[in-house]
């Protein structure tokens, strides 16, 4: 069985027309195939796309439509890979294109996920590490792309006072809250000061966690604490706070799955 | 309120007076000249912009300027800085009349004011962002005085009470309540307002002075007819004929 496809390629500077490959179309045993560069079905990631160059870094919430758009495109009814070629040329000049791929033989038994997931391997390098830019900014573009800042109960920057029966009062501070139950709450410890900076944060997440999850506000699985990779001095004081949350690293290829799960389903889970 | 993320291209010096730290930059645009198929098209860009800004339609935003050829009309692009909002392919059009009641019946009652038959595949709409709403249509080329390939045909179309648009992308998935509800809306608008939207006081490229104020008439008395324009032609509008 021959499996024709075609190669989707973003063209950062259209009059140069160097394109680099971030997407495949299979077409055999009479039906299509997408792959894109940072879809794993359910999840969708466009910050691996917003690492390939400085331009791409502020399109993300662009690629997610041309995902939705391929998708679309697809699925349609009757949509062979020459439609989709054909559709491509229209595309021609932009910084988005299809091109003919060409052909490969898959065995008559194979399915076209198969074939489809060799061509994508193949042909679509990851990009080797994130941007970076500054640390909170980049937690904004992830709580962002993961949907949370757009949440109805999404609360930021908020304190929670608990009222013990006759001991003082107890005040936490949270920079970012879901409020629907299960409550989802977020500390984040910025590892790039000094170490006294981070014990100082990482005390404050420990304190945080402990009484909102003894006070029945959150349970732990819902406790999230946001951080980066830091040499291992800092680190040791860092992992203290896996007793008490799921650790996610900014620098994480997948950070967005895994806080949209933690969301979703508490814990990080892996597939 | 929309958001409109026109692409920025390139950030340059601050500016040294002014307490708002303004900078100069640059923003890129699709340049559009009169030729051979559409050879009213920047007086028709221009005209049918403004009227857009007038009726508050969502169409993108865009200006005159001038090249060797003499005026010409820069369309602003749309998207982010390194990548364009794909066009709308067929399949996506019911998603988007549903993501976008509101626009989708105002830019159908406005093509439907300035004959604008060639809709299709320009709008672009952010339907998989929920944090993004953005919704506008482009390229008007087509309508007005080049409605037909002579201007004075075209404005004895758009004066008639003719429907004009026979196929739209919108028809068969706008909703009729809200779309009527543009309708009244654009009738209800001064005639001086669209009068001004036509007039540029002196010959445009090949666009008399004449031919400038006929069309306003034609367009005057089309927005005033435009409820029972389209009252009359639910069928069609509808999907049903």
């Amino acid at each position: 069985m021959n499996v024709t496809y075609a190669l989707i390629q973003y063209v950062e500077d259209p009059i140069r027309k160097e394109g680099r490959n971030i997407g495949i179309i299979a077409q055999g045993f009479n039906y299509l195939c997408l792959r894109m560069l940072g879809v794993k079905p359910p999840d969708i990631d466009v910050t691996l796309f917003e690492a390939l160059s400085p331009k791409s870094r502020e399109c993300g919430w662009v690629y997610l439509e041309w995902i939705d758009w391929f998708q679309d495109l697809v699925n349609d009814k009757g949509m062979t890979l020459d439609k989709i070629l054909a559709i491509g040329r229209t595309l021609e000049g932009g910084n988005l294109v299809i091109k003919d791929g060409g052909m490969i033989e898959a065995s008559d038994k194979g399915i076209l996920d198969d074939a489809a997931d060799y061509l994508f391997k193949r042909l679509v390098s990851q990009p080797k590490r994130r941007i970076t830019g500054r640390f909170a900014d980049r937690i904004d573009d992830i709580l962002k792309t993961a949907k949370i800042y757009y949440q109805g109960d999404f609360e930021k920057d908020i304190s929670i006072e608990f009222l013990p029966v006759e001991k003082a009062s107890i005040t936490v501070t949270l920079p970012i809250v879901l409020m629907q139950k299960p409550r989802t709450v977020f500390k984040v410890i910025n590892p790039r000061g000094s170490v006294d900076s981070l014990l100082r944060q990482v005390n404050d997440a420990v304190y945080t966690f402990d009484t909102l999850v003894s006070n029945g506000f959150v349970d732990k699985d819902h406790c999230i604490a946001i951080t980066d990779k830091a040499p291992a001095p800092k680190a040791q004081h860092i992992n203290r706070l896996a007793d008490y949350a799921n650790i996610v690293l900014l620098s994480d290829l997948d950070v967005v799955s895994k806080v949209t799960r933690v969301v979703e389903k508490g814990k990080i889970h892996h597939h | 309120m929309q958001e409109t993320p026109y692409k920025i291209h390139r950030i340059m010096r601050q500016l040294s007076h002014g307490c708002t730290r303004a900078s100069k930059c640059t923003l890129p645009a699709i340049l559009k000249f009169d030729c051979d198929d559409s050879p009213h098209c920047v007086y028709n860009e221009n005209v049918v912009v403004r009227l857009g800004q007038t009726l508050h339609v969502p169409i993108a935003d865009g200006v005159l300027t001038h090249t060797g050829d003499g005026p010409a009309f820069a369309s602003l692009e749309i998207g982010s800085p390194g990548l364009s909002l794909p066009n709308v392919i067929d399949s996506r059009i019911e998603r988007i009349a549903r993501t976008y009641p509101g626009e989708a019946a105002a830019l159908t009652a406005f093509d439907i004011l300035i004959g604008n038959w060639d809709r299709k595949q320009n709008l672009k709409a952010s339907v998989a962002t929920p944090h993004i709403k953005l919704f506008l249509g482009f390229d008007h080329s087509h309508a007005l005085l080049n409605l037909k390939e002579d201007p004075w045909d075209s404005i004895k179309c758009l004066g008639s009470t003719d429907l004009t648009v026979r196929f739209h992308p919108f028809y068969g998935y706008v909703d009729l309540d809200i779309l009527h509800w543009w309708a009244e809306r654009i009738a209800a608008t001064p005639d001086a307002y669209i009068r001004e939207c036509c007039m540029m006081g002196k010959t445009f490229r090949a666009v008399t002075e004449d031919l400038q104020e006929y069309l306003s008439q034609a367009l005057v008395k089309r927005k005033n007819l435009l409820p029972s324009i389209i009252a009359e032609n639910e069928p069609t509008i509808t999907g049903e004929a």
